[in-house]
């Protein structure tokens, strides 16, 4: 049995080398294919990793917007897909149906927001009617200003009382 | 002798581990992925080099099916049968609110059991349609590129279902891919046809007469659709061959149905416009796989001549080197080449079938070499069936049931006995209710709004369309932040009074907790109104 020991090291040493080479002829310091994917996989998971706190808001606006979507079952505010519903539905759905996912401003002065909301409206009575940014719609006097700031000022409308 | 007991005790049990660690390693590196594209709706003919070169160019290193068909007239059912293997005969689910039989095993969960990650990642996913089939839903939400960037980083293997979305009625074309219809169609009648088609998403067949001269505008549509499908694929194909994933994952590209252009008078497949059938436009589709170079054998032709839904989770099992499950009907299609045949099974309404307890129709078909077989058969016993030679009459437009007796009788009694396994299971109950809208409506107040003391004269209550012998549910939500409050009242009847308010309690109680929500449906069944969001002005 005196073969034993030095044959037990002998292998345990010879296998941890041959999983230690097969590995170092991987890694990305050895080779270049590596390299480059690791760095390809790096810049796209800084690209395209949510904030969720981003998330949070956007999803907020997205259902403040379209009341639809809010009441939806899948997608909603109540919905099983939580706050990835509106991301959902904009990926699949709203974006093709020109829908808009950004965030809201929210005033700091309601009262004030309220008299530019109604200026707004009497100014431009299509916006008024309208199902998204008008006086029936579920933006309520937040929908003026939304408007104003997507739409408006690139159309040479007035904000302000 | 007891420390040398001890080292060759722990030299062994290091050995071991290291030899275990070694081939978990191995296998967890050599395990395959498999990543199934769906693309919604793209009919076969919409695969070309003037209108998806990108998917082209790729599909060069692809195996592809030339003659490739679904196996039903619309989504849900066809991916069951690509998800499992199953036909429709089989698999019983023709509508929405119903699912698979959950006691069967099935591939996607014994994959799961192998430690893989069964995965899909769009919320219509979580439908009870998609139940029973192994789909884990935790990752539901998380945009795709992200997810398989990070199966590429971790390692992990993976079945990822993923569809795009974006070929489906309506057909509007985003920017840059812009169609300019009016050197399309004919007059002003035909463009306000085609309108539609770019602006609904249903168009229930005959309720706009589609005119031959319209299917070219039409055609037109899904074609800008399919280019800009085409260029999304160019960016997963980046991702695919960049990541590493090309290496040790099964991808394959194919639809789940195809859509009529109107060349029958209708747009859309079943669920669209409740005029479900089996005819080419709708049942031919492209299909792609790619395998990596570890898998390929150098027998296998580059073009297949024809295949099925049904074959494609066969073909991934063996892929993957999972025993195929005995009822599976379907074949490897890469190893093993047969004659033509086929059969599909569709409801008339597919997911929006108007109740789906109640099947309108069913259309069956089946093809034996160049013959095709339509068999309608209504719930109320009428019966049509309808024969093609697909050689001669690609387009179907030639019945030739009374003509070709001896191929009608073949054709039909294998049908017949088909026709005789096909399972219909059963439908959730509130599966009638669970479209949109489904709930009570508003009389007052009729709608969203702001409103002030004077315009509801220092009343508040809300009513509602219902009975008055029924209970109700009115489920609220008022304030923000900290200030909010929320609950639910019972109500008997289809009115909640609150009386007659004072200006002071108005200003005082019910402006600062501004907007307020709410919404009602029945206590005992039935799906919740919209909800009504009131803004109280000063």
């Amino acid at each position: 049995m005196k073969w034993l020991k030095p044959a037990v090291v002998f292998l345990v040493c010879c296998i941890s080398a041959i999983l230690w080479c097969i590995h170092a002829v991987q890694a990305p310091f050895f080779n270049e294919d590596t390299r480059r994917t690791e760095a390809y996989l790096r810049a796209m998971y800084d690209k395209l990793a949510p904030d969720l706190q981003q998330e949070r808001r956007l999803a907020k606006a997205y259902w403040r917007r379209y009341p639809d979507v809010r009441e939806n079952q899948l997608w909603g505010e109540d919905g099983v897909l939580g706050i990835k519903g509106p991301a959902d539905h904009y990926r699949n759905h709203g974006r093709q149906e020109g829908r808009i996912y950004t965030e809201i401003d929210w005033p700091e002065d309601i009262v004030q927001e309220k008299k530019l909301a109604q200026a707004y409206w009497d100014r431009y009575p299509d916006v008024a009617a309208s199902a998204v940014w008008g006086r029936r719609s579920s933006m309520g006097v937040l929908g003026p200003r939304d408007h104003y700031r997507l739409f408006g000022r690139m159309e040479g409308r007035h904000w302000g009382e | 002798m007891r420390y040398r007991f001890l080292f060759i005790s722990f030299a062994f049990i290091l050995f071991f581990t290291l030899v275990v660690k070694g081939v978990l390693l191995y296998q967890k590196e050599n395990r395959i992925s498999v990543i199934l594209l769906t693309v919604e709706s793209l009919r076969h003919d919409l695969v070309k080099e003037s209108i998806t070169p990108n998917l082209l160019q790729a599909a060069k290193s692809a195996h592809r099916s030339l003659v490739h068909r679904a196996v039903s007239g619309w989504t849900g059912s066809n991916m069951i049968t690509l998800l499992t293997g199953l036909t429709p005969f089989q698999a019983g689910v023709h509508t929405r609110g119903q699912s698979v039989d959950g006691k069967l095993l099935l591939p996607l969960e014994v994959l799961a059991d192998k430690g893989y990650q069964v995965a899909g990642l769009q919320g219509f996913m979580t439908m009870d349609l998609y139940r029973n089939l192994g789909l884990g839903i935790d990752d539901v939400g998380t945009d795709p590129f992200f997810w398989l960037t990070q199966r590429a980083q971790d390692k992990k293997y993976f079945f990822l279902w993923e569809h795009y979305l974006h070929t489906h009625l309506p057909y509007r074309p985003g920017k840059g891919y812009e169609v300019a219809l009016d050197a399309l169609v004919a007059d002003k009648e035909a463009k306000q046809r085609v309108e539609a088609v770019r602006t609904t998403t249903h168009i229930k067949a005959g309720s706009i007469d589609y005119q031959t001269g319209d299917v070219q505008a039409i055609h037109a549509l899904h074609t800008a659709n399919a280019r800009e499908f085409d260029d999304w694929f160019a960016r997963f194909w980046e991702l695919y061959t960049k990541s590493g994933l090309r290496n040790r994952c099964v991808l394959v590209v194919t639809a789940d149905h195809g859509d009529e252009h109107g060349e029958r008078g209708n747009v859309g497949h079943a669920s669209t416009n409740l005029g479900g059938h089996l005819h080419e436009e709708i049942v031919r589709v492209p299909f792609f796989i790619w395998v990596p170079e570890t898998l390929t054998k150098q027998e296998w032709p580059k073009v297949v001549d024809h295949s099925s839904h049904t074959d494609v989770m066969v073909t991934l099992l063996e892929l993957l080197g999972v025993n195929v499950p005995k009822y599976l009907e379907g074949r490897n299609f890469l190893e093993k080449q047969v004659p033509a045949s086929w059969f599909g099974m569709t409801s008339g309404g597919g997911f929006s079938e108007e109740d789906p307890a109640n099947i309108k129709y069913f259309e069956y078909g089946a093809i034996e070499g160049r013959w095709k077989l339509l068999w309608r058969k209504h719930k109320d016993g009428r019966e049509a069936r309808r024969l093609y030679h697909l050689g001669k009459d690609p387009g179907e437009n030639d019945d030739g049931y009374a003509l070709y007796r001896d191929q009608v009788a073949e054709l039909e009694k294998t049908l017949a006995a088909k026709i005789h396994t096909a399972r219909n299971r059963p439908v959730r109950e509130d599966a009638a209710q669970n479209l949109v809208g489904s709930g009570p409506q508003w009389v007052f107040p009729p709608g969203s709004g702001a409103y002030g003391y004077k315009q509801l004269a220092g009343r508040f209550y809300f009513e509602w369309q219902g009975r008055d012998d029924a209970d109700y549910i009115l489920q609220y939500r008022a304030g923000s932040g900290d200030n909010m409050v929320d609950g639910e009242l019972e109500v008997r009847g289809v009115k909640k009074d609150f009386g007659k308010l004072s200006k002071r309690y108005w200003q005082t109680w019910v402006v600062p907790v501004s907007p307020v929500r709410v919404r009602v449906r029945r206590a005992d069944r039935g799906g919740w109104s919209s909800w009504l969001e009131l803004e109280a002005m000063p």
